[in-house]
C-alpha cells in the first residue's frame, strides 16, 4: 500500500535525514521521491536507514559513477533537489550550488544537489564519511552554499528592487526573504561549529 | 586522506584499503576485508572508501583490474602500492618496538 506525503524542511539536511528515519522506524520505506513529494511503502519497521548527502558539486557524470559505486555497497541512491530554486523574472537563480548566485548552465548540477541514501538495516553504523579529513572540507562545502546563500538574501533585503504592484505584496516579500536570511545563517553557524569541533578532535586523533 | 609530510605516515585508512587489494577486490569485498582485519573496529563510510579509492588511484597504488561489464568494479595493488605498504610496515614496527620497550619499562618501574 502506498502512502503519498507532501513535506518541506527547514533544514533539507538534517531535518530531512532525521524524518525518513523515523518514517523507516515506523515500518514506511521511501519508494520515489520528486521535488515536493515522496512516496512511501510499508516494510518492516525499521527494516531501513537513511542518509542525505549533499551533492551539489557533483556533475551529473559524477554523480552516476558515485551512485554505481554506492550500489555495489548495496545502498540505493535518489537523487533530490534542495528547495531553494528562485526564478526571478528570466534569470534562473539557482540558489545553494557549486557557487551561490550562478545561472543554470554551470557545472554542478539542478535539481540533484542532495543525495538520499538507503540501506538495509544490519545493525552496522551507517556513515558516508568516517574519517576526519573527510568530513571537513565535506561540511566546509556545506556551510560555504548556506553563507553564500545567506549573503544573498541579506542583500537582497536591503538592496533589492521590486518590482510589484503594492506595498503589501512588497512587505511580504521582505519578510519571506528576511526568514530565509535568518535560516541560512542559522545553518551556516551550525556547520561552523561542527567544523571546529571535528578540527578541535582532529589535532589528537584521525 | 593525507600523508604527514613529517612523518611519511599513511592513514589507518588508506593503509587498509591498500591491504585489501593486494588480490583484486571490489567496493564491498574491500569494506569487508577491512571489517573483518580489525574485528569491527573500522567500518569505512562509504564517502570515504569512494574518496579513499579515488585517491589511491590518481597516485597509482592501485589500479582498475579486469575489464568486465559486471557490476563489480575490482582493483589491485601496483607495484608502486606494495613498495609504500612495505615502508610503512617498517615504520610501524620501529614504533611498535620502540612502544614496547618503553611501555615494558614503565611498568617495571610502576
Amino acid at each position: 500500500m502506498r502512502k503519498k506525503v507532501f513535506r518541506f524542511f527547514l533544514n533539507p539536511i538534517d531535518g530531512q535525514e532525521k524524518w525518513l528515519n523515523q518514517m523507516a522506524d515506523r515500518g514506511l520505506r521511501l519508494m520515489e521521491t520528486s521535488k515536493w513529494y515522496y512516496v512511501f511503502e510499508e516494510c518492516d519497521p525499521s527494516a531501513y536507514q537513511y542518509r542525505v548527502e549533499f551533492a551539489a558539486d557533483k556533475s551529473s557524470k559524477e554523480l552516476e559513477r558515485y551512485k554505481t559505486f554506492l550500489q555495489d555497497l548495496n545502498i540505493r541512491a535518489m537523487e533530490k533537489n534542495l528547495n531553494y530554486n528562485y526564478s526571478f523574472g528570466k534569470v534562473r537563480v539557482r540558489v545553494l550550488g557549486r557557487d551561490s548566485i550562478t545561472l543554470a548552465t554551470s557545472p554542478g548540477n539542478i535539481n540533484s544537489e542532495l543525495l538520499i541514501l538507503e540501506k538495509r538495516n544490519d545493525g552496522k553504523p551507517f556513515d558516508i564519511f568516517t574519517d576526519t579529513a573527510d568530513l571537513i572540507p565535506y561540511f566546509r562545502k556545506i556551510r560555504n552554499s548556506f553563507f553564500t546563500a545567506a549573503i544573498l538574501f541579506i542583500l537582497l533585503l536591503f538592496w533589492g528592487q521590486y518590482n510589484v504592484p503594492n506595498v503589501t505584496v512588497e512587505w511580504i516579500l521582505k519578510s519571506i526573504i528576511a526568514f530565509l536570511s535568518v535560516l541560512f545563517s542559522s545553518i551556516t553557524g551550525l556547520y561552523c561549529l561542527r567544523i571546529h569541533q571535528l578540527k578541535k578532535e582532529s589535532k589528537t586523533s584521525e | 586522506m593525507h600523508e604527514n609530510k613529517k612523518g611519511g605516515a599513511l592513514t589507518e585508512s588508506t593503509f587498509l584499503v591498500l591491504l585489501s587489494v593486494f588480490s583484486p577486490n571490489h567496493g564491498y569485498g574491500i569494506m569487508q576485508f577491512i571489517e573483518q582485519e580489525t574485528q569491527g573496529r573500522v567500518v569505512l563510510g562509504a564517502g570515504t572508501l569512494y574518496g579513499a579509492i579515488n585517491t589511491l588511484l590518481e597516485k597509482g597504488w592501485i589500479l582498475p583490474y579486469g575489464g568486465q561489464d559486471g557490476r563489480k568494479k575490482e582493483y589491485l595493488i601496483t607495484e608502486e602500492g606494495k613498495k609504500i605498504v612495505n615502508t610503512e610496515l617498517i615504520r610501524l614496527e620501529q614504533l611498535y618496538q620502540s612502544a614496547s620497550k618503553i611501555v615494558k619499562e614503565g611498568n617495571f618501574h610502576a
